[in-house]
């Protein structure tokens, strides 16, 4: 009989379900998205190699914040050999490369140089020189051979969501400019990403000037690599990533020493220290036991393992699982009050049918749950109709949000879980809201039914 | 009248059919709401802050590199002299450099079981009379520094260093780094390069003070375009330079300009990019490049709220144009009757039209009540909550131009959600429509 009913009113029952479907489609497509970069997230940190990580844990204002002494601070580090495998300091930051040809060789400029173009006033339109191919790129400074040990198979190493694909490699493994307080021998060899290489016509050997101001140093490249990297925001500001020595960056950035009335202090500032712990140490010595050691040792340290860093992930992704929800839920409400609106006209259609069927003796009860199931039927079709459109949907979305973003990954998840849950929230919903219509059904008079005339 | 009768006769429909409208025209509104208080608020502060053109180091997102200094431009204090000197219709030009230093009170015993607090604070050096023209400062407590000049430059010898007497030892603090020191006017603190990243004891701690420098907090303020939470502060750049080893190169990370008349703008952007682009020595903003970034960073958010925005749209004429449509064939003879009195397709068209839009605007202003009340709870919400946004930025504003476009959405929804009952109705035949009925 209510399949019948449902049957008997194709139009509106179609626009229902339809109604509910995209509701539940819009709900599914943002769930699975959310919980595709949450699984993407928590699989960067679970695969990756580094077991702790240390920032620098203080309150600070807008700047950048930094770890001082570096180098000597993931020594320290290393020298527990009982419990740490590998220590590798490394410092991100953003750096202007210049691409070297004959004609801008020297791109130092003087204070003269500057007066002397003030001079030019009212003649810069004649002014015309060979403007160099300059951008910005991020820039990961590493020690080699350290960076090497946490690369999570041959070739490829993970920086949060940036993926690496090396071909070539540095030739100096170590780390020889921070010898004897930044004094030691440069190497001047610089890793580019392939996008870099293409965009400034660059090859293994081509020269390039990386700086943070006008005083550059001119770096070889040695190697080129591939990065998951594909436009987006980062396309948006910039050109590419570089790989250099760590000293060598610090160096550019002046982020190596500070001279201050002749007293020279080693600053030897990184952002990040990460640590592979040693898979052969007592089973007493927790990863947790190994970072609780360091940070009692400097509370200056937030020292985290994994197990913290998918906390935090987790605390992340409720408050966006949270907000995709509330987004959702409008559109999910506006479904339902259609379905109850459906609902209450078909008990209207029918008051005379419900009359007689009440004098002939069926129970209120009867009729309410009649209604009940007619309506929760028809949001249980609507949301399971919206299951394939939610699937394409989250497809669309999350290639939406990865190629906004600027990486080639996929960030939708369309698991049974989180089909279920979706289900259950709607059929909650949804019986909630199928009992106005019921209500009105369940407590109509059977004279007054009988006698009601449109 | 006859259209108030019908959607009063059916009272329960047309008060959930309208809630449904109201819903979606109230979700539009807070969402578009909210990229429209980004920009507007953004718009706002930097013209509070009186700032015409910005020099920065590179030709990179001047949104970035106003709040992280990246870049630097050597020669800073020159190259201001030269935009100034050169170029009348430039009436200031002030050099800024930004540095995190570490900065702490001294305790009263030191000790490292209870070790003093270390923050990183955000210390922007600059010359006080250069920033006259300039805005966007709120002084709380004491006073601007007070030696307008920055006398321990002089003329880039920085003579007798830190033992100068022209080195003023001033400093000016925002409110949180008061709060989080627990520090006041006339109180000193201590500035330190580095931090204290060895095992803490009684020595490293002692040795730490030894190697700061110490400052006289001059006033208290607050900065309306930075981060409600952000620890900042302000000292004489000379200083600045000489702390953190920018004093090589007479280092700064920006220059703030001012015009006599703002109108110049363009004018004298172009002069500056042709005279100090070329040598990649300074990349020129406007105001609209900077709100051009932060439109860039909206992207993303903007692109999934219109996404959401017509979905619910669709939803809600959908709800119309099925509760439309069940009302008109419930009235079918009615029509029939008019039909065949001889009334026109078209004025039958037009009272399904009428209906439709008097739902429609029955729920755009119960939605736009719940829109701005929304949107207010969100802004109010968001701010509390997220001690970063900085005070003059408003997470939710709502604009006459933003009611105006939520008005012609519920017009068009009205419009799209009677097309498919006047179509439905122009086809009936009144002869049949009688017979049969």
């Amino acid at each position: 009989m209510i399949i019948q009913n449902l049957l008997r009113r194709k139009g509106r029952t179609v626009m229902s379900i339809t109604a509910i479907a995209i509701s539940t489609a819009l709900l599914v497509s943002l769930l699975s998205v959310a919980e595709g970069i949450w699984q993407y997230s928590s699989q960067l940190i679970i695969s990756s190699r580094e077991d702790i990580i240390i920032r620098p844990n203080l309150p600070r204002g807008g700047g950048l914040q930094v770890i001082n002494n570096g180098h000597t601070l993931a020594d320290e580090l290393r020298s527990d050999t009982v419990n740490i495998s590998e220590v590798s300091p490394v410092y991100l930051w953003w750096l202007l490369i210049t691409t070297v040809n004959e004609q801008n060789m020297d791109t130092n400029f003087t204070p003269d140089d500057i007066l002397n173009n003030s001079l030019n006033i009212g003649n810069y339109n004649e002014v015309e020189l060979d403007l160099p191919s300059s951008g910005v790129v991020l820039s990961l400074g590493v020690i080699p051979e350290r960076m090497k040990k946490f690369f999570i198979d041959e070739d490829t190493y993970k920086l949060e969501i940036i993926e690496f694909k090396f071909d070539n490699w540095f030739e100096t493994p170590d780390d020889p400019h921070f010898k004897n307080n930044y004094t030691g021998p440069w190497t001047y060899e610089v890793l580019i990403d392939d996008h870099l290489a293409k965009k400034y016509n660059l090859q293994l050997g081509s020269k390039v000037n990386l700086s943070i101001d006008t005083n550059s140093v001119t770096f070889t490249v040695t190697g080129i690599f591939k990065t998951n990297l594909i436009g987006g925001y980062f396309e948006d500001y910039i050109d590419g990533i570089v790989l250099m020595h760590l000293s060598e960056m610090q160096s550019i950035l002046g982020e190596d020493l500070v001279t201050i009335e002749n007293r020279t202090i080693v600053t030897d500032n990184v952002d990040t220290i990460a640590i592979s712990l040693n898979p052969n140490r007592p089973k007493s010595n927790s990863a947790e036991d190994v970072a609780v050691g360091i940070q009692e040792k400097n509370p200056l340290l937030d020292v985290l393992t994994k197990e913290e860093q998918l906390e935090k992930l987790e605390e992340q992704n409720a408050m966006t699982n949270i907000f995709y929800t509330a987004i959702s839920i409008v559109a999910i409400i506006i479904g339902l009050l259609f379905v109850a609106c459906i609902m209450l006209i078909s008990v209207y259609e029918r008051i005379n049918e419900i009359g007689t069927l009440r004098a002939i003796g069926i129970a209120k009860l009867t009729i309410f749950r009649w209604v009940m199931t007619e309506s929760v039927l028809l949001i249980i079709l609507g949301v399971l109709v919206g299951f394939l459109p939610g699937y394409f949907g989250s497809k669309l979305l999350g290639e939406y949000i990865s190629n906004n973003i600027g990486i080639d990954q996929e960030l939708t998840a369309f698991s049974p879980g989180l089909l279920i849950s979706a289900f259950l929230g709607m059929l909650i919903l949804g019986t909630l809201i199928s009992l106005i219509p019921a209500i009105q059904a369940g407590k109509m008079k059977v004279a007054q039914a009988l006698s009601f005339v449109r | 009248m006859n259209i108030l009768k019908n959607l009063r006769r059916r009272y329960g429909r047309t008060t959930l059919t309208v809630t449904g409208v109201a819903l979606a025209i109230a979700f539009s509104i807070i969402m578009l709401s909210v990229g429209e208080a980004i920009q507007q608020s953004s718009r706002n502060i930097i013209e509070e802050t009186n700032v015409d053109l910005l020099a920065e180091p590179v030709e990179f997102a001047p949104l970035i590199q106003e709040y992280i200094p990246i870049f630097k431009i050597n020669q800073g204090r020159t190259i201001a002299k030269a935009m100034v000197d050169n170029n009348s219709k430039i009436r200031a030009a002030s050099p800024w450099l930004i540095k995190s230093l570490y900065v702490s009170k001294y305790p009263e015993t030191i000790n490292a079981t209870e070790p003093p607090k270390i923050a990183l604070v955000t210390c922007k050096g600059t010359i006080p009379e250069k920033n006259i023209y300039f805005g966007g400062l709120d002084i709380k407590k004491g006073s601007q520094l007070p030696t307008k000049s920055d006398p321990f430059y002089a003329n880039g010898t920085y003579q007798d260093g830190l033992n100068s007497k022209n080195f003023t030892h001033e400093i000016l603090i925002s409110e949180p780094l008061a709060k989080l020191l627990d520090v006041s006017v006339g109180e000193l603190i201590y500035l330190n390069p580095i931090g204290i990243f060895e095992e803490y004891n009684n020595q490293s701690i002692l040795e730490w003070f030894e190697n700061a420098t110490w400052f006289n907090i001059t006033g208290i303020m607050v900065e309306k375009f930075e981060r409600q939470n952000a620890l900042n502060s302000h000292i004489h750049l000379s200083e600045l330079q000489y702390l953190t080893g920018e004093h090589k190169n007479d280092g700064i990370n920006k220059i703030y300009i001012s015009l006599h008349h703002s109108s110049d703008r363009d004018e004298v952007k172009h002069w500056l990019e042709n005279e100090f682009y070329y040598r990649n020595e300074t990349a020129i903003f406007t105001a609209e490049d900077i709100l051009k970034d932060i439109n860039q960073f909206m992207r993303l958010f903007e692109g999934f709220s219109s996404m959401v925005i017509i979905i619910t749209v669709l939803i809600a004429a959908l709800f119309i144009s099925t509760i439309l449509m069940i009302s008109t064939r419930e009235r079918t003879k009615e029509i029939g009757a008019l039909r065949a009195m001889g009334i026109s397709k078209f004025t039958i068209n037009i009272s399904i039209l009428k209906e439709s839009f008097v739902i429609c605007i029955l729920g755009l202003i119960i939605g736009s009540i719940i829109g701005m009340v929304g949107s207010l709870a969100l802004n109010h919400y968001i701010l509390s909550a997220f001690q970063y946004i900085p005070p003059g930025i408003k997470i939710t504003i709502i604009t006459p131009m933003l009611l105006i476009q939520v008005t012609i959405i519920t017009f068009l929804i009205a419009l799209l959600a009677s097309l498919a009952p006047s179509y439905w109705a122009s086809k009936l035949n009144p002869a049949d429509t009688i017979r049969n009925e």
